[in-house]
């Protein structure tokens, strides 16, 4: 009984941080309608930037978001600026392949850079684990999941309750329409693109503690990433933050009871079946998987 | 026996020729092309190259295959390393365990491959755009996972080796010839198929679903026919390439021939060369795979993976700048060729 609650805790709380790698996805694939695919490399250099401020100053990963997510903030400009601005009312086809450019270019610009040698920051504390009666959770752990559901809280009331929050609401729903009303529409695209990059920024320190980096760490990562944003509903916050608890308890428990290999294989598979029988995902919007999005 | 004539004209209209590359047409291009390759593989005189030479038609055939779902009929499959991988470990499986020929080990490997790629479609009946795309990610990492893990089947990470022992009938060969003329010749009937499709009927049906699937039904095409058909036929296509690179290497390798880095290159030599054309695969990889191959050769001292950020920044300029490809702009710089191809058509309904 133990051993279930222990690894249903720590798979929720490992799923809060998956859903926080994954806001940043659902937010711009919710406004501007496109799929970045150069987002686990956006994670990836977002991890390098934390593990070097860490490593330089010697603060800890959490202080270092104070640089971190700025700099993602900028990247994300620049990215919006030189690849998806011109490719934004293009066909699909042609943001996906530009961003699929881009990963391949940043993958291996990393390995130029930095070689394929895993970096890690040593652990916080000296690795203690928090004892709560039976459960034993890691401190890191515990941090990261509170500060992704303070963020992913907040970010939700943002949207809700702020006046850009309803503009970016007006622009989910009907572009041309917000565009009538007077919404900066592409002023908004260039902020959401560069938020949701920021938000990879605070995921990279909210991972660095838990997980070292390498140039493909990404990859990994934005699979996870994919099937969460799928599973909750493209384009929806909620829906990530439950998609994301969803893969980190099948990740936990099938870890523990089946080989890790194979839990990879099993949240591939809900993948398909949740493309298969909801493709619009647990909490996303009617038809949009059904519609070409960006026709 | 007299013809009925309104058919005959459609379904025999045979192939024609312009200068530029043109959808539906065989280019003087691409025959200078596809005879400088044969010229090419038979005047070489080094391994490297032939090795080189080996891979750039490889390769070829199989963005071909691929721009048969991609490009026609606009499935964009970012798992057909797995449809490969069922090719290549069929025709393996049946070799080791039974002792079958791969000649017809490529065969039924096609056939599983073929299956696999109509079931995935399938599955995916309702899902379009973004949505499509990673759903085939997911299927090729199912793949993956299922070729590390299934040790019984696929000898696990380890992987398979097929015994190096030249035999005809086992389509191993002491030298690189009949590897040269085998990846040649899947390289010209992987062309000759598309160029066909291009000015057939069936064709004509897959275009139409692609660019308008309401219009298409509303003419009585079967979209979802369409859909599975093609990308079955893609992923039989792509597994007998598969076959041809478990024979040439003669070992397979799960964690490189079912790596989402192989989906991605088939796309990419499509995306580069021109989506939904004959010609486009076929130059993107006459281009792209000697030139990251001999940048590999010659940057590797001084950095690895430098090739591969040059490329990656190729693919961005040529895709932001250049969407319909190499062919598209061979074909808008070249007067009396009316380039059409996936994207310059889509730009123009813009």
């Amino acid at each position: 009984m133990d051993t279930i609650v222990q690894l249903l805790v720590s798979g929720v709380m490992l799923g809060g941080i998956y859903a926080v790698m994954s806001i940043g996805l659902t937010l711009i694939f919710g406004v501007l309608k496109i799929v970045n695919f150069a987002h686990g490399e956006f994670l990836m250099l977002a991890m390098y930037s934390a593990w070097a401020v860490v490593t330089f100053t010697g603060v800890n990963a959490y202080v270092a978001m104070i640089v971190v997510i700025p700099l993602l903030f900028v990247f994300g400009v620049v990215v919006y600026w030189l690849i998806v601005r011109p490719a934004v009312d293009k066909p699909h086809l042609i943001v996906v392949f530009a961003t699929m450019g881009l990963s391949i270019a940043m993958q291996n610009l990393a390995l130029v850079l930095m070689t394929a040698d895993l970096r890690d920051i040593p652990p916080l504390l000296s690795g203690t684990s928090l004892h709560f009666g039976p459960l034993y959770l890691r401190l890191e752990l515990v941090i990261g999941f509170l500060i992704s559901i303070i963020v992913t809280a907040a970010l939700m009331l943002f949207i809700k309750r702020s006046y850009l929050g309803k503009a970016i609401r007006a622009t989910v729903q009907d572009r041309d329409a917000a565009m009538l009303m007077g919404i900066n529409v592409p002023r908004l695209f260039l902020l959401t693109f560069a938020a949701g990059s920021a938000l990879v920024g605070l995921a990279g320190c909210i991972m660095i503690p838990l997980y070292s980096t390498f140039p493909t760490v990404g990859l990994n990562f934005v699979l996870i990433a994919y099937v969460i944003v799928v599973l909750g509903g493209m384009g929806s916050m909620e829906g990530a933050l439950l998609g994301g608890i969803c893969v980190g308890v099948v990740q936990s428990l099938s870890g523990y009871y089946v080989a890790p290999a194979y839990g990879q294989m099993f949240y591939f598979l809900i993948f398909l079946l949740v493309m298969v029988f909801r493709p619009n995902g647990l909490l996303g919007q009617r038809g949009a998987a059904m519609i070409g999005i960006n026709e | 026996m007299t013809a009925i004539p309104g058919r005959s004209r459609l379904a025999f209209k045979g192939l024609s020729f312009s200068k530029a590359p043109r959808r539906g047409a065989v280019s003087v291009i691409d025959i200078v092309v596809l005879a400088l390759c044969a010229i090419a593989a038979v005047s070489i005189n080094s391994q490297y190259a032939g090795e080189i030479m080996i891979r750039t038609f490889l390769w070829a055939g199989l963005a071909l295959a691929w721009n048969i779902a991609g490009g026609y009929a606009g499935l964009i499959s970012f798992g057909h390393a797995a449809f490969f991988a069922i090719g290549a470990y069929t025709s393996t499986i049946l070799l080791l365990a039974w002792g079958i020929s791969p000649w017809l080990g490529i065969i039924v490997g096609a056939l599983f491959a073929g299956c696999a790629g109509a079931l995935l479609t399938t599955i995916c009946a309702r899902l379009r755009g973004p949505f499509f795309i990673l759903s085939t990610l997911a299927a090729g990492e199912v793949t993956r996972i299922a070729a590390l893990n299934w040790r019984s089947l696929t000898g696990g990470p380890e992987g398979l080796e097929i015994p190096p022992v030249p035999s005809a009938l086992d389509m191993v060969f002491k030298n690189q010839w009949p590897y040269l003329a085998l990846v040649l010749a899947y390289m010209v009937l992987m062309f000759g198929l598309s160029a066909w499709i291009e000015q057939s009927r069936y064709g004509y049906f897959l275009f139409a679903t692609r660019d308008d699937e309401d219009g298409a039904a509303a003419i009585g095409i079967n979209p979802w026919a369409m859909r599975v058909s093609a990308m079955a036929l893609s992923a039989a296509l792509a597994g007998i390439g598969g076959t041809l690179y478990a024979q040439y290497f003669l070992y397979l390798d799960p964690t490189h021939i079912v790596s989402p880095d192989i989906s991605f290159e088939f796309a990419l030599i499509c995306a580069i060369g021109g989506l939904g054309t004959a010609s486009g695969p076929v130059l993107g990889a006459l281009i792209i795979v000697p030139l990251s191959e001999l940048l590999r050769g010659w940057l590797s001292q001084s950095a690895s993976g430098l090739h591969l950020v040059i490329y990656g920044t190729v693919v961005v300029v040529v895709i932001l700048y250049f969407p319909s490809g190499i062919s598209g702009a061979i074909a808008r710089a070249w007067p009396q060729g009316f380039g059409k191809s996936f994207i310059s058509n889509e730009e123009r309904a813009l």
